[in-house]
């Protein structure tokens, strides 16, 4: 949850970047209910989702003990995989950077394909 | 064309040739010199799989020169349908191998450059699917994996 608080303390920046930001717990025994639990503690307004048993996102963050973040361009590509494990994980600096190229490289193929018609 | 297709088209040569002991080398000799060389067994088998893609034929008819000599023998003629059996064998192998590499990548884990695979999880009011949430906001989108420390 300290990445949470960490991504929390900088989520106007997220925003100001239109950047959506998903919570995936895969070891959460109380279900929805210890989501609700987590959202109170940290007070976080990030999406917050549950797969136990990670029947759902295998290809993410499959290594053991692993918390990898994931940076998803408008076009659902993967421009950056930030690894993390227990204690170290992604933080908001790194992935408001990864967002700003992702967002950059978006809009510079968007004038590409303009000036192409 | 893929090698499916290619498998098809010679099953269907396969077909159009109907009574195979009664085709002998003579069909495929345009010319009519008394020799069939690849050239002409490539442009037989081509005029039979109309469509088909011209380096695969070209390809089995080189494989039914056996012996290598630029002709086609009544003998190798012959023992054109055992390399089709051939061709179909390896292509269909290789195509095991190819799936199996596509299927390997497409449940590995993930790459940068790849396409997230996407999922539907249960949230706290709604579910969260991951399309929706990249469609909808049509910026970056960051997904992380965390646990509550209780």
């Amino acid at each position: 949850m300290t990445q949470l608080v960490e991504l929390g303390k900088n989520k106007e920046k997220f925003a100001k970047a239109g950047t959506e930001i998903i919570a995936v717990f895969r070891e959460e025994a109380k279900g929805v209910e210890g989501l609700k639990m987590i959202k109170e503690k940290t007070g976080t307004t990030f999406n917050l989702a549950l797969d136990n048993g990670n029947k759902k996102t295998g290809r993410y963050s499959s290594g053991k003990k692993e918390f990898t973040g994931y940076v998803i361009d408008a076009d659902r590509v993967i421009t950056k995989i930030i690894k993390g494990s227990l204690m170290s994980r992604a933080k908001s600096a790194e992935l408001l950077k990864a967002i700003e190229t992702a967002a950059n490289k978006d809009a510079d193929s968007k004038e590409d394909a303009k000036a192409a018609e | 064309m893929c090698k499916h297709t290619f498998v098809v088209m010679m099953l269907l040569l396969l077909c159009q040739t109907g009574n195979a002991q009664n085709s002998s080398a003579k069909d495929a000799d345009k010319d009519s010199d008394g020799k069939v060389t690849v050239k002409e067994f490539a442009e037989y088998a081509e005029a039979k799989l109309q469509g088909a893609d011209e380096d695969q034929v070209k390809a089995f008819a080189k494989k039914v020169d056996a012996d290598n000599d630029g002709e086609i023998s009544d003998a190798e003629f012959a023992k054109r349908m055992d390399v089709l059996q051939e061709v179909m064998n390896d292509e269909a192998d290789a195509d095991d191998e190819g799936e199996a590499k596509d299927a390997e990548k497409e449940t590995g884990p993930h790459v940068v450059g790849d396409k997230a695979s996407d999922f539907e999880l249960e949230g706290i009011e709604k579910k969260i699917k991951l399309s929706d949430v990249v469609a909808k906001s049509g910026k970056p989108v960051v997904v992380v994996f965390s646990r509550a420390n209780w």
